[in-house]
């Protein structure tokens, strides 16, 4: 599979169509986001696969972003998974990225990634290596559903107060791009104390994620807690769906119902 | 246009954890924590995570000052060591070595406060040493 | 979402009434008043 890919990037450097690649590398015994420029560094690249698939994933799109806005101007490539690619698709509506501008290099996850992943579509549109593999069904958020409700409130307010407020979700997220943050807001979140407000710090980012979150469970990873953050956002996103009929990042042309006007769509 | 990606370790305190620090033409523009780092495993604090920010402060001292006339004033290197190497020793000789302590860093390395506390107590001869880690 | 974390979602109620329109605010007001009073105090407050 990787072979494939080196071929498609070389080929986008050799006749120029790309500016760069943004991509994984193995340097030093460690898997490391980069920015493949030359054709001889390919030797480099990796999937962020070290010990299991897809365990050193990282958020491409996000390096992505601060590229483009440095450099508008430019085509970029980018390595993705079907993950990556929903959160493109997202970025494209939220204008944070220009479709002209980016050139997707998908490729398939394997059964035991999305497996583990619990991924929702484990594959890109149009995948330059890999088989496309079955969407996996989840169901953490229905055991949760299934408790009755004060059982649910001390579940969710031990794993709330775990927190200990480093904004790595937010940090990670390649959804997050806002140059001002609600969560920094002091007239929501207080400053400088633990445990954080619980429920409103948890919440406002939910909600936030609400028509954004592609659910790569990037988030998850980062949290040094193991608060089940992708549980809270899969239940806004399950509301985003069942309200509206809308599932962020999965149609490139997609238009989220929270930025139009006049009566909901039928779904 | 040049991207990079160092590996290197978070300077806030003593655990060591692993991350990147990314820059763009020269630039730090954030902090990515190192999934295969075997201490944090891709997670940081909010100190980690904001570790990219203190190093192009315009607070930062990037040159001795010494203040003259209630004033901060720029000197030499020399200016600033010599003045240090004599109130020091002129502190010890009047009041004795334990009136003199030292506050190491968390930002600097392992054999620079290995330096630290070895010249406090051979040099100096005081057991007054602290760490800013510990507050 | 709040009922998913456990907290009734009865105790949020959102509706648009117009400044010209006072004895449906109140109308409205005492009518939450009431729900509140028979759910108790939020299981927030108790923590």
């Amino acid at each position: 599979m990787i072979d494939t890919i080196k071929q498609k990037i070389s080929g986008l450097l050799s006749d120029a169509s790309v500016k760069g690649v943004v991509a994984l590398k193995t340097a030093n015994g460690h898997v490391t986001p980069c920015v493949f420029q030359k054709e001889d560094d390919l030797d480099m690249l990796s999937l962020g696969d070290m010990q299991a698939s897809g365990d050193t994933r990282y958020p491409l799109n996000k390096v992505l972003i601060t590229i483009a806005r440095q450099y508008p101007d430019d085509v970029f490539g980018v390595l993705v998974r079907g993950c990556d690619e929903r959160g493109l698709y997202t970025l494209y509506r939220l204008n944070q990225l220009d479709p002209d501008k980016v050139v997707p290099i998908g490729f398939c996850c394997p059964e035991e990634l999305a497996k583990a992943c619990e991924c929702k579509k484990p594959y890109p549109d149009d995948p330059v290596a890999g088989e496309k593999t079955k969407e996996i069904f989840q169901n953490r958020m229905e055991e949760i559903e299934g408790m009755d409700i004060s059982k649910r409130f001390s579940f969710w307010m031990d794993q709330f107060s775990k927190c200990i407020k480093c904004y790595g979700c937010r940090n990670i997220c390649s959804m997050c791009f806002c140059r001002e943050c609600s969560l920094e807001c002091e007239d929501l979140v207080s400053k400088g104390s633990l445990p954080v407000d619980i429920p409103v710090f948890h919440l406002t980012r939910a909600m936030h994620m609400a028509d954004r979150c592609i659910d790569c469970g990037l988030c998850e990873e980062a949290c040094p807690s193991d608060i089940p953050l992708r549980v809270l956002y899969k239940k806004t996103s399950r509301i985003m769906n069942a309200e509206f009929g809308f599932t962020s990042g999965i149609e490139k042309q997609e238009k989220s119902p929270l930025s139009m006007l006049g009566p909901a769509p039928d779904n | 246009m040049d991207y990079r990606n160092t590996l290197t370790t978070c300077t806030y305190c003593g655990c060591g954890c692993n991350l990147f620090l990314e820059s763009l033409d020269g630039r730090l523009t954030g902090t990515i924590p190192c999934k295969t780092g075997p201490v944090n495993e891709g997670k940081l604090c909010i100190k980690g995570w904001n570790v990219h920010q203190f190093v192009q402060s315009g607070k930062r001292l990037t040159k001795p000052l010494l203040r003259k006339n209630r004033k901060l004033e720029e000197v030499s290197w020399d200016e600033a060591l010599d003045f240090i190497a004599s109130r020091l020793k002129h502190i010890k000789a009047a009041d004795g070595p334990d009136a003199v302590g030292f506050f190491a860093s968390a930002k600097v390395t392992n054999e620079e406060n290995y330096l630290m506390q070895k010249f406090a107590r051979a040099a100096i001869g005081t057991n007054n040493v602290d760490h800013c880690a510990r507050l | 979402m709040l009922d998913f974390c456990g907290i009734e979602k009865e105790r949020m109620r959102a509706r648009w009434v117009s400044s010209a329109e006072a004895p449906e605010f109140v109308e409205e007001i005492n009518q939450f008043i009431n729900v509140l009073k028979k759910l108790g105090p939020s299981p927030l407050s108790m923590n």
